[in-house]
């Protein structure tokens, strides 16, 4: 069966990011015959963002395991050689000077321990002044999936535009979403957006004293510490927050995405960042 | 029986400790120990994450161990503060006597 993956050529990750949770949603409607393989046609792709590649390849990767997949992959040299460099899609070992390539982990993995491994690599390749900034948004980050999600695979990647000083991190789960969660433990929300945004104002699940901190500054050290831009996808909720105007926009996505994404863009500070300005 | 007792958090936990159940983990492990003093040793810890560091402060406030500190690199000594001070606000505002700090002892 084969399965043609639309993407557009754009630099705007939400409308990428919808094409992707199509794509995905395609791929779990996909009624295959016995031994029948779904080929995921990514041949006229002609450009892909981070984002785009980390939700596709935990997808891959998760439906890897109940299914037969050949890829068919992007005629665009540029793209066909990002992909194999970023180790689209099971994730790969080796780095680049640039990047991180897709680093997948599962429920059964040390979390501390993969989070560790990435932030090392990453350490040495960026400006200095990002400071301790990536390690603590990939430690509140990860913490809340583990803490929170019940996920059975997640996804975490960054790239590095060295001439622009410019960085994108993903951190994607397949967990229950946000929304999920706030309607389990009787948490009230108009709608998935609204659930998002109680997250981000520090509503937590957990009834201990000092919780809900952890995307509350991370969204505070990304925006105001950073400059930077963060998209929040859950369940059908989609936040896009920056600086200039705090929420770009919110929409309800047509289509819900099985899990929780969050995508961050943001440049080098001009002095060493100090991140406890943003730590409550 | 030794009264104290000291462990290096790199050695058991590395340079840099992201997540709240490793954390927690290490300090149920702190808590199994024979020694009534522990002297919680943090050289060569790079940084420690917001969440790990609540979960360590809870910890020195109700441990029935006496805790003592030492070698916090600034950055960690900065991160501790911040929490602390935000762990601080909370309770002050939960005590009716506002003019009681629950976890200052100064």
């Amino acid at each position: 069966m084969n399965l043609k993956c639309n993407i557009s050529n754009t630099d705007d990750p939400l409308k990428q990011i919808q094409e992707c949770i199509e794509i995905i949603n395609k791929i779990d409607e996909a009624e295959l015959k016995n031994g029948e393989i779904l080929n995921l046609d990514f041949s006229d792709v002609e450009w892909i963002l981070p984002c785009s590649a980390l939700l596709l390849s935990n997808k891959i990767i998760e439906a890897c395991k109940i299914m037969d997949i050949e890829i068919s992959p992007p005629k665009a040299k540029g793209v066909h050689d990002y992909l194999v460099r970023i180790g689209f899609p099971l994730g790969c070992c080796s780095e680049g000077n640039t990047f991180l390539p897709i680093n997948h982990f599962n429920n059964k993995d040390n979390v501390n321990e993969q989070v560790l491994k990435i932030s090392g690599h990453i350490e040495d390749k960026i400006d200095k002044n990002f400071g301790f900034s990536i390690n603590y948004l990939l430690a509140e980050l990860s913490d809340n999936i583990e803490q929170h999600s019940q996920f059975t695979q997640a996804s975490i990647m960054t790239q590095y535009y060295s001439d622009k000083k410019y960085i994108d991190v993903g951190i994607f789960d397949n967990g229950i979403t946000i929304p999920t969660l706030f309607e389990k433990k009787g948490l009230k929300f108009s709608d998935d957006c609204d659930a998002i945004k109680k997250a981000i104002e520090g509503v937590s699940t957990k009834e201990e004293q000092g919780r809900g901190f952890g995307l509350k500054t991370s969204k505070n050290l990304v925006l105001e510490g950073l400059n930077g831009e963060m998209y929040i996808i859950s369940k059908k909720g989609a936040l896009i927050l920056n600086p200039k105007n705090k929420e770009k926009s919110q929409e309800l996505m047509k289509k819900a995405l099985k899990g929780t994404l969050i995508y961050m863009q943001f440049s080098a500070p001009k002095k060493g960042l100090n991140i406890i300005k943003y730590v409550e | 029986m030794e009264k104290t007792r000291k462990v290096s958090i790199f050695d058991k936990l590395g340079e840099r400790i992201f997540t709240r159940i490793t954390m927690q983990d290490f300090l149920s492990e702190i808590s199994k120990l024979k020694e009534k003093e522990i002297t919680l040793d943090f050289n060569n810890v790079k940084f420690i994450s917001r969440s790990c560091t609540d979960e360590y402060l809870k910890f020195i406030r109700t441990s029935k161990k006496k805790i003592k500190s030492i070698n916090q690199s600034p950055d960690v000594l900065m991160m501790i503060k911040a929490v602390e001070n935000g762990l601080n606000a909370i309770l002050i505002n939960r005590v009716n006597d506002t003019s009681k700090c629950v976890l200052c002892e100064n």
